[in-house]
Order: structure tokens, then sequence, then C-alpha cells
């Protein structure tokens, strides 16, 4: 079996006495497209800075290609792809300057590839990067990430600031430069509907924890959102999985995880309702129930 | 890749370097060519002016700036040790602190070397400018390193210049000290180059390099833990 890109374990990390990181497990897949989703403030953009070895982390481990984030941090950021969220260059720099610099401290530069991206990612070489756009400046970013051509990049919330043409012209380079390389790529966003499309994994950080770490396909497939009509209570705690219950009209909408045959006729059981309909739910409304889900709170239909 | 940090920070600090040449050469030419006041004034308000002024323009943006407008992070993610970015930053900051005072030093040697002071009697107060312009930007830099803006690591220089200036009116007054302050602060060293008091040189000297150095590692150590700090 392939040694996964990224491996974290029981990952830990405070700023003073707030705890961000609150024992984080992750393993990431060779050669996949994995989305780190997350509310604001979730322990992202920490956790993508300990896997950098830019912060120490409490406790816990993590492996990146191979090799230890903490000890071998020189070796992780020359192998490593690294874009920051909202990325901020030196503005007086052109950028065919800034290029030649940043390849300056990557033995594996690759000149003639970067070459390659600067017409592909249409950028104005002569340009000083205090006068990119913001599509140009990200553009710019993942360029400087990619020229040493990594096996894994890590893209944190790249598309943060740019408008929706600008983050799927952003998302249509990502995926064409990336995904055909069989690159690992760790994309971080708290915009489900910009993962959606690209990422084979998902896992969904909450709070300093992941709740849900799972396939794309497998998490859109095994969760739904069912409609029951009847004159019962919803008794949610007789069924494992619920992930939020909510009034609708004269229905109630049960969104549930893992959901099969066994579930549904528990559900009806226990709530002497009937299900009217089965909904199929996007990463974003899968996202919105595990994490402000109420977790079933008896409700009265 | 070494030399790739020094032609970044050049690139940054080149027009403070020529903006402290212009203004102390300046000030320098136009004092000794017009002769309204003594050489010897003109001398000492340019290696004094010049060791304060510089410090200050150059600490203030040699890692605030760069904090302010976001672009240490992406240095700091580079796979460069942040020990040797730091070096470089001090190296390349020394560098332009001390390049307008040693101009003025040349300068003036030209045009008054022999005619009121000795060439010796010149150069004195200048390296008395150069060092005290290093012990300042050191002191400087390792005070507010975890400042977000220039103009915040400005005061603190210029905190840090009050609170020297403080100790001297204190140790003269006789309150609390007993005369270390001049081995303490930088002072000392102007005591020895304008006052010529000699005897203490060889103490303020080795005070100073063990200040300097233990602020040093103490703002190397800070410069590696920036992202640690929530942003």
């Amino acid at each position: 079996m392939n040694e996964p890109a990224i491996k974290i374990e029981g990952l830990r990390f405070s700023y003073g006495r707030e705890e961000v990181l609150r024992g984080v497990d992750l393993e990431v897949p060779a050669g996949s497209i994995f989305g780190f989703l997350g509310p604001n403030g979730s322990g992202k953009t920490t956790t993508i800075k300990i896997l950098l070895g830019l912060l120490k982390p409490g406790a816990g481990a993590c492996r990146i290609g191979g090799l230890d984030s903490q000890k071998d941090v020189m070796a992780v950021r020359r192998s490593v792809g690294y874009m920051a969220e909202d990325q901020q260059m030196f503005g007086w720099m052109r950028v065919g300057q800034i290029i030649r610099w940043v390849g300056s401290f990557y033995p594996g530069w690759d000149q003639k590839f970067v070459e390659e991206l600067v017409d592909l990612l249409e950028l104005p070489s002569d340009a000083r990067v205090k006068n990119l756009s913001k599509g140009q400046n990200s553009r710019l970013a993942l360029l400087l990430a990619l020229g040493h051509r990594p096996k894994i990049v890590i893209l944190d919330d790249p598309t943060l600031g740019l408008d929706p043409i600008a983050r799927k012209d952003f998302l249509r380079y990502v995926i064409g430069l990336l995904q055909s390389n069989g690159v690992t790529v760790f994309f971080s966003s708290h915009l489900l509907y910009e993962i959606e499309p690209v990422a084979d994994y998902v896992a969904i950080l909450n709070d300093g924890v992941i709740i849900k770490a799972a396939k794309t396909d497998e998490l859109r497939q095994s969760v739904k959102k069912i409609l029951l009509r009847g004159a019962g209570d919803i008794e949610p705690g007789g069924v494992g999985g619920i992930l939020d219950v909510a009034r609708m009209r004269e229905s109630i909408a049960v969104t549930i995880e893992d959901y099969n045959q066994m579930k549904r006729e528990a559900i009806e059981k226990t709530s002497r309702c009937a299900i009217v309909d089965e909904v199929d739910l996007n990463l974003d409304e899968i996202f919105e129930a595990y994490v402000i889900g109420n977790r079933g709170q008896k409700v009265k239909v | 890749m070494i030399k790739a940090l020094f032609w970044k920070e050049w690139c940054e600090h080149r027009w403070k370097l020529a903006y402290g040449c212009v203004l102390l050469m300046g000030f320098v030419a136009v004092g000794l060519r017009s002769r309204i006041v003594q050489d010897a004034v003109i001398v000492v308000f340019a290696a004094v002016g010049g060791s304060v002024l510089m410090p200050l323009l150059v600490g203030m943006g040699l890692v605030a700036a760069e904090r302010s407008d976001g672009s240490l992070e992406m240095l700091l993610a580079l796979p460069v040790r942040s020990w040797k970015i730091f070096a470089v930053k001090m190296a390349m900051g020394t560098l332009v602190c001390v390049g307008p005072i040693v101009g003025c030093m040349v300068l003036s040697l030209a045009m008054a070397a022999g005619r009121e002071m000795s060439a010796s009697r010149i150069i004195v107060p200048y390296l008395g400018g150069v060092a005290f312009s290093i012990v300042m930007l050191v002191w400087m830099v390792a005070f507010s390193i975890r400042q977000p803006s220039e103009a915040r690591a400005g005061l603190v220089g210029i905190a840090v210049f009050m609170v020297w200036f403080f100790m001297i009116i204190l140790d003269e007054s006789a309150w609390l000290l007993d005369g270390s302050s001049l081995v303490i602060t930088p002072f000392g060293i102007f005591d020895c180059t304008l006052d010529r008091n000699y005897d203490i040189l060889p103490k303020v000297i080795s005070v100073q390099l063990v200040i300097g150095f233990c602020l040093m590692m103490w703002a190397a150590y800070r410069f590696g833990k920036l992202g640690r700090t929530k942003e």
C-alpha cells in the first residue's frame, strides 16, 4: 500500500491559552486532490503552517512526502509547493524578477517549465507585482509554488478575495496543471462550491478537530436529507448519525449520514411518520449539516 | 541563496542609503564650505545626527515594514533558515546605517583636514558615530521586531533612545547610578570619542559587545518565531 502523501496524527496547537487544534488526525492519499474544509478560524491555516514547519505543534506529528515536518523543515519546504492564504509578495519586484529570485532558493527549479507557465497563466513578465490584479497575483503565487515541480502542493484558501470569474479561471488552471501530473493537491477553503467539482477527498475541520473525512462521492452518496410527514414526534436519539433536523412547512427535514435501508426503517418506526422524499445534498449543504447542524433536537411534526 | 537575500535587501534599502548620503553629506559639504561655524561643530553634528537618524530610518523598515505589507510570511516560508534571513537583514541594515557616516568622514577629510582640525580629530567622532549607529540599530531591531508597522517600530526606537537619555540624566543627578550608564548605554561611545575620555573605552566596548550579542541572539530567536503570532 502506498504511503500517504500527508499523514497527521494527534496534532494539537494553542495560541497562548486558546487551543486551536485539539487532536487532528488526517491522511491524504498520494495523487489525490484533497479538499480541507472548515469555517473561518477552525484551524486550517494553522494546520498548514505546522505541516510546513512554520509553527511547532504542542503535540502530535506530521509527515509530508515521507518527511517529518518538524525535523526536516528545509527538505519539506524544498519539496513541497506552497501558496499562502492571500499571499502578499514583494510589490516592488517585477514578475520576471520575483520568478528568478524565488527560483534561486530551489535546487530543482525548472526555468523552462516556468516560462511555459508564464505564457499559460498569461502573466506579464515586465509588470510590477504591486500592479497585478488579484487574479494575476493568485496565478503568480501558484506559478511560484509549482516552479520546482513539487509532488505535493498545498494551497491555503487560494481563491480568497477573487471574484467568481477569477475563481473559476484559477481553478481551471489548478486542475489543468496538476490533476493530470499525479501531483497531490491539499486545498484548503471555506467555499464549498469551489471544492466540490475538483476534490477527490474532503475533510471537514471544525473547532480544532476533524469531524468528517471521506471520498467526496461517497460523502455525497452517504449523506441524505429525508422529508417526513405524519403526526408523530421525531426522536432522533433512536437513530444514529442524525446531523440536522429542521421544520419545513408541513414536513420535517432530517439530514442523516451513512443513510441506508436500515436507517430508513428505523426512522419511520421511531417517528411514526412516513418518508415522503429523499434528497441528495451538495457539499455545501453537507458541510452545513456537519458544522452547524443541531444533531437532532426533538421536533414536533 | 544568500546572494539572493542580499540582492533583495539591497533593492529595498538602497534608497535609504542614498537619502542618508544626500542629507548628511549635503549638510557637511555646505557647512564646511560656508564656514559659518567651526569645522568641529559640523563634524560633530554630522556624526551624532547621522548615528541617531540612520538607525531609526533603517530599523523601521528592516522587519516591521515587511510585517505590515505581509511579505514576511512569504520570506519565512522559503527553504532558508530564518537566522540566515535575519543575519542578512542586519548586515544590510548596518551597511546602510554606516555608509552615510563614512561618506561624511571621507568628505570632511577631503574638504577640511588640516584646516582647523587634524585628520585624526576628524576621523574619531565619525568612528564614534559609526559605533553608536550600529549599537542603536541592534537595540532598536531587538525591541521592535514584533511591531506590526513601521510607525510603531520607529516609536520603539525613539523610546529606546529616550530611556538611554533618562539614564544619563539620572546618573548625572547622582540619584540612582554611579557612572555605569555611560557603559550600559552607547552614550559612553560619544563620551570616549567626543570628550576623549579614553579611560572607559575598553569597558564600553566590552559591555556593548556583550549586550549587542545577547540582543542579537534574542532578536534572531524571536524573528524565527514571528509565525507564532495569530494574524
